[in-house]
């Protein structure tokens, strides 16, 4: 009887022993990035699988209105950062990193950077793509039996008042990229020369606009009728058009779109530094990639991931034909005109709505 | 028992008296300490970000400038947020006020019996969020709203009215927002208002409108000053309202201040912003503190 309660003593030490070492090499990371269905797909198709994989580092994912709200969560934790990791857009990352408040990865310990795009690699390891998504024109599906294939069906006189465009606040990205997209159409190639004729293009829409607020977002009032016409990110319209059951359809128009990229970032003086080099390199993997592609419509950044072809047809940016007509945007150079491209919304084109 | 309390000498009292001013510090102390911590320290802070000079694209830096302030004194835009956002004050406050002041009256005079439910009627809709109510206002509103498929199935109307996505769906949301607050206002300062003045001077012949004028108005007068006071200082700080219903064609403070810091990032201006807000309400209590004391 000694000498098995010794046993089972030795085996309770054993395996506590284990379990606490066990413990002491997992680690915890958090992830902040958009909430919703980004946030329901991204654990699903990605954190979930990494975790499996790596059973020692747990991952939480910490779910923000948009990139803005990271960048103040951000700042505000700048000497003890509560998160490791931050998904948000290019054009925030930049300030970001002008603030310190990301830390510059070593790419060459990441395998799959060098797999990933070009499009998007501006900011190093600061801020590496995660995913691209391009800017739509979504559609009701009732009042237009056949699909619209221009932008300038914004313009149609037939749809005056069944308009809507999301500009809060006097604009964000998708605001910049329409501003540049009418600039194209108003006969300008290139925004950094003038936007004024896609400001004057864009203030002749402004009567036509029910609202430039749509709550709770375009693809709900275009879905429902509302709205007929709207633009927006082909990943979220992809996604509402499975939600909705084709009530609302999106196209990516003859005259081309343009990109966004959502980076992913390592936060500055955060814990854990290697469980998040970790998770990061596996995000940008081809695996990862493929996953959320197929999840949300996002188009990979990895050249070597794989695409079924159903979803591949319903991702712009990899249908070479819609790829060869991306609009270039330099979103580098955005953020110093931000403030020129956007003041002409608050100033000239809202008003003219009124 | 009563022995000890009659041996305790007179000369006594005000030792007990020397010792109050403590535990009335101990009972304000929780209250100032939240107070501090909670409000006073994060105005110090705001105040100290809005000298931050911020470069192209929202980048903070470690410099300080008074830039911030300049730029928005000499920029048109925002002298137009400071005129919409007193407009929107003033015209809510007194539209409001016309709403509320007759139930206000009605519930002071009306018999006790019914008083109390009628009270519970009136400030009801503040047992349903804000939010909630201004959604019901798109939905009545909208141009597939209610109000509008009524106008338009009686065939008064071809096409929808806009009462929506602009100043006028604002103003109409605000105020019912508003009114719960303006009435129990007035009725909180209708405590001087008796018949009997009423009485006296209907016996000396003053007609309804005179005893209106001249006896109602000013023995209420302190309850309109209330009531005005926070309904202004509730819609110049409105954001809500404003976001939902004006379809972002309403430039406010309160929305700018959200925009400057969600939208574009820039938070200095954002924080310059909130200051002249601040500074703007305390005027406001400076001119109530005045109209009062005249009251008084």
């Amino acid at each position: 009887m000694k000498r098995i309660s010794r046993h089972v003593l030795s085996a309770t030490l054993f395996a506590a022993t284990m379990l606490s070492g066990a413990y002491a090499n997992a680690a915890d990371i958090t992830v902040m990035g958009y909430r919703g269905p980004f946030e329901d797909n991204y654990k699903k198709a990605v954190i979930e699988p990494f975790m499996k994989a790596h059973p020692d580092i747990k991952v939480n994912y910490y779910g923000v209105q948009n990139a803005a709200t990271s960048l103040g969560n951000m700042r505000a934790q700048r000497d003890a950062p509560q998160v490791n990791a931050v998904i948000y857009d290019l054009s925030v990352a930049k300030i970001a990193k002008e603030e310190g408040l990301v830390a510059d990865l070593d790419t060459s310990k990441l395998s799959n950077y060098a797999d990933v795009s070009d499009i998007g690699k501006d900011l190093g390891g600061a801020a590496i793509p995660l995913t691209y998504d391009t800017l739509t024109l979504i559609y009701n599906s009732k009042a237009f039996p056949t699909a619209p294939t221009s932008w300038e069906t914004l313009w149609d006189k037939a749809q005056a008042g069944k308009v809507v465009l999301p500009a809060q606040g006097g604009g964000d990205i998708q605001a910049i990229l329409l501003t540049i997209i009418s600039n194209r159409l108003a006969g300008e190639q290139d925004y950094k020369n003038t936007i004024d004729p896609g400001v004057d293009k864009l203030v002749e829409l402004a009567p036509r606009v029910q609202t430039w607020e749509p709550k709770p977002d375009a693809y709900t009032l275009v879905a429902n009728g509302t709205a007929t016409v709207s633009i927006g990110w082909n990943a979220r319209s992809q996604f509402y058009f499975d939600q909705t059951e084709g009530r609302m359809g999106s196209v990516g128009p003859t005259e081309g779109t343009a990109s966004q990229i959502n980076v992913v970032s390592a936060i500055e003086k955060a814990s854990e530094p290697e469980a998040t080099q970790t998770f990061i390199n596996y995000a940008i993997g081809p695996e990862a990639q493929a996953a959320f592609a197929k999840a949300m419509f996002y188009a990979p950044v990895n050249t070597k991931t794989q695409v079924d072809e159903a979803t591949a047809k319903r991702i712009p940016m990899m249908d070479p034909a819609q790829r060869e007509k991306l609009i270039p945007v330099d979103w580098m150079t955005i953020g110093d005109m931000r403030d020129d491209i956007l003041q002409p919304w608050r100033r000239k084109i809202i008003p003219a709505g009124r | 028992m009563a022995a000890i309390t009659s041996s305790v000498p007179f000369a006594e009292a005000p030792a007990r008296r020397k010792t109050f001013p403590f535990l009335l510090i101990a009972l304000l102390l929780p209250m100032a300490i939240i107070n501090f911590v909670a409000f006073v320290l994060p105005v110090i802070r705001l105040g100290m970000i809005s000298f931050i000079e911020s470069r192209s694209g929202g980048v903070l830096t470690n410099n300080y400038t008074l830039e911030n302030y300049a730029d928005f004194f000499t920029d048109s835009f925002s002298i137009e947020l400071v005129s919409n956002s007193l407009i929107l004050g003033f015209g809510v406050t007194l539209i409001t006020l016309c709403c509320a002041y007759p139930i206000a009256l009605f519930l002071h005079r009306v018999s006790p019996k019914w008083r109390n439910m009628l009270f519970v009627i009136t400030v009801s809709p503040l047992l349903v969020s804000s939010v909630v109510r201004t959604y019901g206002w798109m939905v009545i509103l909208g141009d597939q709203g209610v109000f509008n498929g009524i106008l338009m199935s009686s065939g008064i109307i071809d096409s929808p009215l806009r009462l929506t996505n602009n100043t006028l769906g604002v103003f109409i949301g605000m105020v019912e927002v508003l009114i719960p607050y303006m009435a129990l206002s007035l009725i909180a300062g209708f405590g001087r208002l008796e018949n009997v003045y009423e009485e006296a001077a209907a016996s000396l012949g003053a007609n309804s409108w005179t005893r209106f004028r001249r006896v109602i108005l000013p023995l209420t007068a302190p309850g309109i000053a209330l009531g005005c006071l926070l309904c202004f200082v509730l819609s110049i700080s409105s954001f809500i309202t404003p976001k939902l219903l004006g379809g972002g064609r309403v430039f406010l403070l309160a929305t700018e201040i959200y925009d400057q810091a969600v939208i574009q990032l820039e938070w200095p201006t954002a924080a310059a912003i909130s200051v002249i807000v601040l500074i703007i309400f305390g005027l406001a209590l400076a001119v109530y503190s005045r109209v009062v004391k005249r009251f008084d």
